[in-house]
């Protein structure tokens, strides 16, 4: 067999979009939670969390996919070690969405019927976060064709700014949620104020880790 | 064996066993060279489509060829009387030419058990390695240190100034072409430049001082030598300049097929580059070949030692007819399982890894060093790497590359002096 035949490592980019797919295929569930939350519908939250636990360990596997892969090859155009970092951050993503049905399934928790604007509002732009990354994610094959240089390049630099803009948004909307209940704090028992602290809570990191990725990514295009 | 039949049929044909022997495997090594090597120099090219299979054997095949004839004379002479001073042998003749074909032996030998356990191994390093083995054991004194000093320096020199070659080469392209707004535009407008740069390096090699033998080659002057190269180079930029506008007829140019347009362009100047490889491969690695043949050959015709004539044409011819028919017979079907395979770098990044890599190999086969084509091709591959043109090299594959280097010559040398040891204790004893 020729030399040349064995010499080039498949390149990551491919199982690397992957990944993040299937990462933002378990944060895309979290607006059918949400919605089956305003139902009340707790079958249906117990059938999403089921699916997103398949999800999130069918990206664990693609994870060490890559994992393998990498330790198999010399990585040239990108680092071996901001892969990895970059691998481990999507992972947090994947694991504060689930965390979120966790919470939801740990007890009947209904939303009150006010909060509903802007509990869905924050949910989009939540899972709207972590859609930009995913656009960022397919394009990293396309990048390392022109060698992270040109045109194309600084266009997904501007939308991982974007990211953080966005993030920034979801912040604002995790603030005005909480500011929300706890206007009405006198409608709502102890116990369900504590559930809807936590479910901000896990909504908030989903947003934040997805930026994290992004600043990861970042350092992966700029190189250094 | 009646060596008489043979000699009536070839009137003046030597047919004496050593000779008869030191051409048998000497094709056979040229067989393997081109069996093996070929897909090096095409691959790639088979690769991105730029070229069918059936394409690249032929032009592999005129190539390599040309380049054995034009240009392999002064690594044969290295070979044949560089790394040995033949002149210690003015009075054992026969010890030179048993020790030679030993020598040939081992590295056709080695070559085979390294292919066979998946190991990338050096022809080139597999013939020194054994005729600086055969110099040890006929005695120390007879190696040209000096000579062997160059070669093992030209080792690590070759594949590193390929890098350096490959990284500037591919900076200028990123810089000229990939950053820029219109990459399609710039990559028709300075591809005639590149070709111009590669015809040039390629005929100049060939007319200055190249082919010893002719005298038309040998009488020219630089400035003549420049003026021609010059002249044949801008024919050929011109040419590339229409094929680069049909090209460019065919293809719809779309924002986003901008950058298809711009690798279709490389695909096509790296037809040239694999051209450029298998003729600098064929200048360097004939001499693997036909090196020992040549001075077996030359010690039995002449009954001297003394080797003040230039290799002898036909040999060169000889090699590169092996070099042919191993690529033929054998490098379709490496060829044909290898463009499937290399999708792992694009045609700009193949351009500047290929021009690095045979511009080391050429000006090394010029300079009479007995370089490895891999490893240059290699170190073409290190250098775009390093401006970050490519995003993985097997780990594996790398370390198997050093280890051979490693280990090469002193098994062809051990192989040689064996090998030798047995001619010495049951023939020429």
């Amino acid at each position: 067999m020729s030399l040349l035949q064995k010499f080039f490592g498949t390149s990551p980019f491919g199982a690397l979009a992957e990944h993040t797919k299937k990462v933002h295929d378990c944060v895309k569930l979290l607006t059918p939670l949400a919605e089956a939350l305003i139902e009340g519908d707790h079958e249906a939250i117990e059938k999403l969390h089921h699916r997103m636990s398949k999800t999130e360990h069918e990206a664990d596997q693609i994870k060490n996919e890559i994992r393998e892969q990498i330790s198999k090859v010399f990585l040239l155009s990108i680092g071996r070690h901001e892969i990895l970092k970059f691998l481990s951050a999507q992972d947090d993503v994947a694991d504060a969405a689930e965390d979120f049905a966790v919470v939801m399934r740990l007890r009947k928790t209904a939303l009150h019927p006010d909060l509903k604007a802007d509990f869905q509002e924050f949910v989009k732009q939540v899972v709207y976060v972590s859609s930009h990354l995913l656009e960022v994610a397919d394009d990293l094959a396309v990048l390392a064709e022109a060698s992270f240089e040109g045109d194309r390049t600084q266009h997904v630099l501007e939308t991982i700014e974007k990211i953080s803009q966005e993030e920034w948004e979801a912040d604002k909307l995790q603030r005005k949620f909480a500011t929300h209940y706890y206007e009405i704090e006198d409608q709502l028992d102890p116990t369900t104020l504590v559930f809807y602290d936590r479910y901000c809570q896990r909504l908030g990191e989903v947003a934040n880790c997805a930026e994290k990725c992004a600043k990861l990514l970042r350092t992966l295009i700029v190189g250094d | 064996m009646d060596h008489s039949l043979l000699a009536a049929a070839l009137p003046g044909w030597p047919a004496h066993p050593i000779v008869i022997a030191a051409v048998v495997i000497g094709f056979y090594m040229a067989w393997n060279i081109g069996a093996n090597d070929v897909a090096n120099a095409m691959g790639t090219s088979v690769g991105s489509k730029a070229l069918t299979f059936r394409q690249a054997v032929v032009v592999a095949a005129i190539f390599e060829f040309a380049g054995a004839v034009l240009v392999g004379s002064s690594v044969t002479d290295t070979v044949r009387q560089g790394i040995i001073n033949p002149n210690d042998f003015a009075a054992t003749p026969d010890v030179l030419m048993y020790g030679m074909l030993s020598a040939l032996l081992a590295a056709a030998i080695w070559l085979n058990v390294a292919t066979y356990f998946g190991q990338p191994v050096s022809t080139t390093h597999s013939i020194v390695g054994g005729v600086f083995g055969f110099g040890l054991v006929a005695g120390a004194s007879s190696i040209s240190w000096s000579t062997m000093g160059r070669i093992v320096a030209s080792w690590f020199i070759s594949p590193v100034a390929s890098g350096l070659l490959g990284m500037l080469v591919f900076w200028l392209i990123l810089k000229l072409i990939i950053r820029a707004k219109d990459p399609d535009l710039n990559a028709a407008r300075y591809a005639p430049f590149f070709v111009f740069v590669v015809v040039f390096v390629l005929v100049l090699s060939v007319i200055y001082k190249g082919l010893k033998s002719v005298e038309f080659f040998r009488e020219m002057q630089l400035g003549v030598a420049l003026g021609w190269a010059a002249g044949i180079a801008v024919v050929g930029s011109i040419f590339s300049w229409f094929v680069i506008a049909r090209i460019a007829r065919e293809m719809a140019i779309t924002e986003d097929a901008k950058f298809t347009f711009t690798e279709r362009i490389f695909a096509s100047l790296q037809i040239l580059t694999a051209c450029y490889v298998a003729f600098a491969h064929g200048a360097n690695d004939v001499a693997n070949a036909v090196g020992p043949l040549a001075a077996v050959y030359h010690i039995h015709t002449q009954g001297t030692v003394e080797m003040s004539v230039g290799v002898p044409i036909w040999i060169l011819a000889f090699g590169g007819l092996g070099i042919v028919a191993g690529l033929i017979m054998m490098g379709w079907r490496v060829m044909r399982t290898i463009g499937t395979k290399i999708t792992e770098i694009t045609p700009s990044r193949g351009f500047a890894a290929q021009f690095a890599g045979a511009t080391a190999v050429l000006v090394c086969s010029r300079m009479g060093m007995p370089v490895s084509t891999t490893h240059c091709l290699v170190g073409g591959v290190m250098g775009v790497a390093l401006v970050r043109g490519v995003t993985a090299v097997d780990a594996k594959t790398v370390s198997n590359i050093f280890v051979s280097w490693i280990i090469t010559v002193p098994i062809a040398a051990v192989l040689t002096i064996v090998i030798y040891g047995g001619f010495w204790l049951f023939v020429i004893r």
